[in-house]
């Protein structure tokens, strides 16, 4: 090789680095706008927003007790928040750990002379109550204190909702709250899915349906982890958790979100997780659930999945509801029930793409939906009948064609106002 | 020297070793100084007024006994077989309603469930008795004379009289009205509900604050060895697993040795050994880190419970309260269902002028000093409760007087009655109940 062609091999190889770089951009830039341009013809276009939410909440699920709707997923809760964490309680099952400092709070305001003018509200029920107690009480709280039946009188919420919490759990703490001294003026019971949904689950998991949740609360009666498989497969659940959580949080602060291409991959990689995550779950709730065996974990006799698991279900939902009424009446306390709505439940919603797409249930909780909806409306009724003030929630959303929900039973802000709106106009209807 | 030439010779008369006849000596000393120690004693008990009774006496070997393995102690005299303490039906076991129950309970709830289930008799009059040892002894020792009281009021002519029996041991407030609300929920519909109750709400109220529990969870003595380390979470979980990764590295580090003949060299040796070492070193801090934290987590936030005031009256207050409240919501819960409901507060033999105690009571019924306080305390406060209750409709009876008038020994224990007290409550309580019957016609 003579001088020359050396001196011109050495002027080329920055051009040449420079079109490698610039093809491969180009390539990158093609197979982005080809795969938008492929997904839109396909007729699901790229939404980075939407995905950035749907990775919020996948965080949100994977660290929450009760998952938060995007954008608050992040933003207001710490990571491995400490107050969700579960605890055993002897009258309840379990209880988060916020519960303590929450009780400490009331319980000063308990004796506190300023606050005795106060119309106070017990929330109770499961997390959709819980979620209410969030995003949807302020909008209650303003509708109230606004009108003049209340007669200027400061609205209070005692938030004592809990994810996942049933009959007769709802029923025991309010119970356990009166006897601590509570006094509340109104107690509003939103409830009615998880009664039949984690009844049927509990019932598949060979639990009896009116025992807690075997989901929530079998790890906690079992002193959470009893032998090796047990801790192998929580440590993998735990893993998986937290690998959502590092993967969701790298996604996002890298931007890698507003690409298609990226986007869907990283989408790909945390449905995968979630999915193993599943599976691993039902096998340790499965395990725990034998190793608790008969005087623990099984509870009384039963029978089910399916019908006869609804009937216990319905039956523990009707008869704490007509004890709590009972109890409230006793002590002149006005006792409002709220079924809740749901977005499997037929003709409740029109449901939007994004919804089901969210909504995903497992066959256990479709089947629970679709026969323990109906049973829930029609003893509702009867409790109505009773004298009992009953809302029937179900289809508060009837008319509503945009996105509410966020899974399979929560919905969003929005969702929750529209919720509170209905609620406030039909306690003061009855007022 | 021919042998048979020799005269024979005389045998010396054979003599017993000395050891023997000093062995003898002994026994026999042995079990004539028993046999002295034994008159003696008998004869000191007898100029002491307190003869001995070998009766008495085993029945009180099977009352220890009895109290050192099972949640309700048998009354002396009864005649229920012994159980082995791993198949006693008295073995707590967690209870996500009211904290636990026993084994018992669970399998009696398995039976009667699936007796109402398979025979729905309609006619059947249901007794539900609820409320802790003291009932649960009345199920035992006064449930026959009640029923027959009962048979014989024309109010029951042509009914059968079914009684479910769930007093269990330990259980307080708001234990009977959480376990009514799952009774009613399983389908039960019971036509009346007895509670018998009031001693363990201030007596053990008290124990759980001496102990750092607050008073309205359950007694603590019963329930908190179920719940230790019943406080897990993600960091728990965590250093389990951390303990058990390092102990299957521990595993893998020595088979890969063995099978690359490490051994052979001392050098690999050194290392190897260091590796699994360090990771039986890590295993171990991680195994105490997670013991720890189960502790630690289960005492400040399961065994504890909310804040309360402390000080004997205090917390004889707060017991009060929760005794009441849950009484009113049981009563609700039964009016609302047109369930008759009767609410006793049982006697007690440390609440003072309740009974003139025999010097064998005051000898059985020494209490913990946690007990004493909170019956001294509480007792005035549920009477005045009770009184409140019963102003406002309740059927509510006082009865910590029934023993007033009665000097036989009734108490075999702190808290519990033999058979002959629970003959005078079960009469009581009979008359009581008729009494409400007949004014509800």
């Amino acid at each position: 090789m003579t001088t020359t062609s050396i001196e011109r091999g050495r002027r080329r190889w920055p051009r040449v680095l420079l079109a490698i770089i610039a093809g491969t951009l180009l390539s990158l830039v093609l197979a982005e706008s080809g795969y938008r341009l492929w997904l839109r013809v396909r007729g699901h276009p790229y939404d980075a927003e939407m995905l950035r939410g749907e990775m919020l909440e996948l965080q949100s699920r994977a660290r929450d007790f009760v998952p938060h709707p995007a954008p608050a997923g992040v933003n207001d809760v710490e990571p491995e928040n400490s107050a969700q964490r579960r605890l055993i309680h002897p009258y309840m099952g379990w209880e988060v750990v916020g519960s303590m400092e929450e009780m400490l709070a009331d319980w000063d305001r308990l004796k506190d002379p300023k606050t005795e003018n106060d119309y106070e509200i017990l929330l109770v029920g499961g997390s959709v109550a819980d979620v209410f107690g969030a995003y949807g009480a302020d909008r209650l709280i303003r509708r109230l204190e606004a009108d003049p039946k209340l007669e200027g009188r400061h609205v209070y919420f005692y938030k004592y909702a809990r994810g996942g919490y049933k009959q007769p759990q709802t029923v025991n703490s309010v119970q356990y709250m009166l006897s601590i001294g509570f006094k509340p003026e109104c107690v509003l019971a939103i409830d009615g899915f998880n009664e039949v949904a984690l009844a049927n689950d509990n019932a598949a998991l060979h639990s009896s349906p009116l025992l807690p949740s075997t989901m929530h609360w079998g790890a906690l009666a079992m002193n959470g982890i009893v032998d090796r498989d047990c801790i192998a497969m929580a440590g993998h659940i735990v893993a998986n958790l937290r690998e959502v959580e590092s993967f969701t949080s790298k996604v996002i602060s890298s931007g890698a979100w507003r690409s298609a291409i990226l986007g869907r991959m990283a989408e790909k990689r945390l449905f995968s997780i979630r999915d193993e995550t599943a599976v691993l779950t039902t096998a340790y709730y499965k395990r725990t659930r034998e190793l608790g065996g008969k005087y623990v974990m099984r509870g009384p006799p039963f029978q089910g999945p399916g019908m006869p698991a609804m009937v216990d279900g319905v039956r523990a939902w009707k008869e704490g509801s007509r004890s709590l009424r009972a109890i409230c009446e006793a002590r002149g306390i006005k006792y409002v029930h709220v079924l809740q709505p749901t977005l499997h439940d037929e003709g409740s919603k029109p449901v939007t793409e994004e919804e089901l797409k969210k909504g995903e249930m497992g066959p256990n909780w479709t089947e629970a939906v679709n026969l323990g909806y109906p049973m829930l409306r029609s003893e509702g009724k009867r409790l109505a009948e009773g004298g009992e003030t009953y809302l029937d929630g179900t289809q508060v959303f009837k008319d509503h064609a945009e996105t509410l929900y966020y899974d399979s039973c929560h919905f969003d802000r929005e969702g929750n106002k529209i919720f509170a709106d209905w609620i406030a106009d039909e306690m003061l209807k009855r007022w | 020297m021919n042998s048979t030439d020799s005269p024979p010779q005389e045998r010396a008369p054979r003599r017993t070793p000395r050891w023997l006849r000093i062995v003898a000596w002994q026994l026999v000393f042995l079990f004539v100084g028993a046999a002295l120690v034994e008159i003696g004693a008998r004869i000191w008990l007898r100029a002491h007024g307190a003869p001995f009774d070998a009766d008495k006496s085993r029945a009180q070997i099977e009352l220890l006994m009895s109290r050192a393995v099972d949640l309700v102690p048998r009354a002396p005299g009864t005649n229920a077989a012994p159980t082995t303490p791993r198949l006693a039906v008295q073995v707590p076991v967690l209870q996500p309603y009211t904290g636990y129950v026993v084994t018992g309970v669970v399998d009696q709830l398995d039976f009667e469930l699936k007796q109402s289930h398979s025979n729905p008799d309609a006619s059947r009059y249901e007794i539900l008795v609820v409320g802790g040892s003291v009932a649960a002894m009345f199920g035992a020792l006064g449930e026959k004379h009640f029923l027959e009281r009962l048979d014989a009021d024309p109010i029951f002519a042509g009914k059968s009289i079914y009684v479910y029996e769930y007093g269990m041991g330990g259980f307080k407030q708001p234990q009977m009205v959480n376990f009514v609300q799952y009774f009613l929920a399983l389908g039960f519909t019971p036509e009346c509900v007895i509670d018998i109750d009031g001693f363990n709400e201030v007596a053990l109220g008290n124990e759980n604050a001496v102990a750092g529990s607050n008073p309205l969870l359950p007694s603590i003595g019963h329930w908190g060895s179920l719940t230790n380390s019943a406080a897990p979470d993600r960091e728990t979980i965590g250093a389990a697993w951390s303990g058990l990764e390092d102990q299957a590295a521990i595993v893998s580090i020595g088979e890969r040795a063995l099978r690359w003949g490490a051994p052979h060299s001392a050098f690999a040796s050194l290392l190897v050994t260091r590796a699994m070492a360090s990771h039986e070193a890590r295993a171990h801090t991680a195994f105490e880190a997670y013991t720890r934290r189960l502790h630690e987590r289960a005492s400040a936030l399961v065994l504890r419970g909310p804040t309360f005031d402390a000080g004997v009256q205090a917390v004889a207050e707060s017991s009060v309260r929760c005794w009441e409240e849950s009484s009113r919501s049981l009563r609700a819960m039964c009016d609302a269902r047109g369930i008759l409901y009767l609410h006793v507060l049982q006697p007690t033999i440390n609440d003072t002028g309740s009974k003139p105690l025999t010097p064998k009571e005051i000898e059985d019924g020494r209490s913990p000093e946690s007990w004493t306080q909170g019956v001294h305390a509480g007792y005035p406060l549920l009477r005045a409760a009770g009184e409140r209750l019963k102003l406002g409709g309740e059927h509510f009876f006082d009865a910590t007087r029934i023993f007033a008038d009665v000097h036989q020994r009734l108490y075999f224990d702190d808290c519990h009655f033999n058979a002959a007290g629970n003959v005078i409550l079960a009469d009581r309580i009979a008359d009581e109940m008729l009494a409400c019957m007949k004014a509800r016609r």
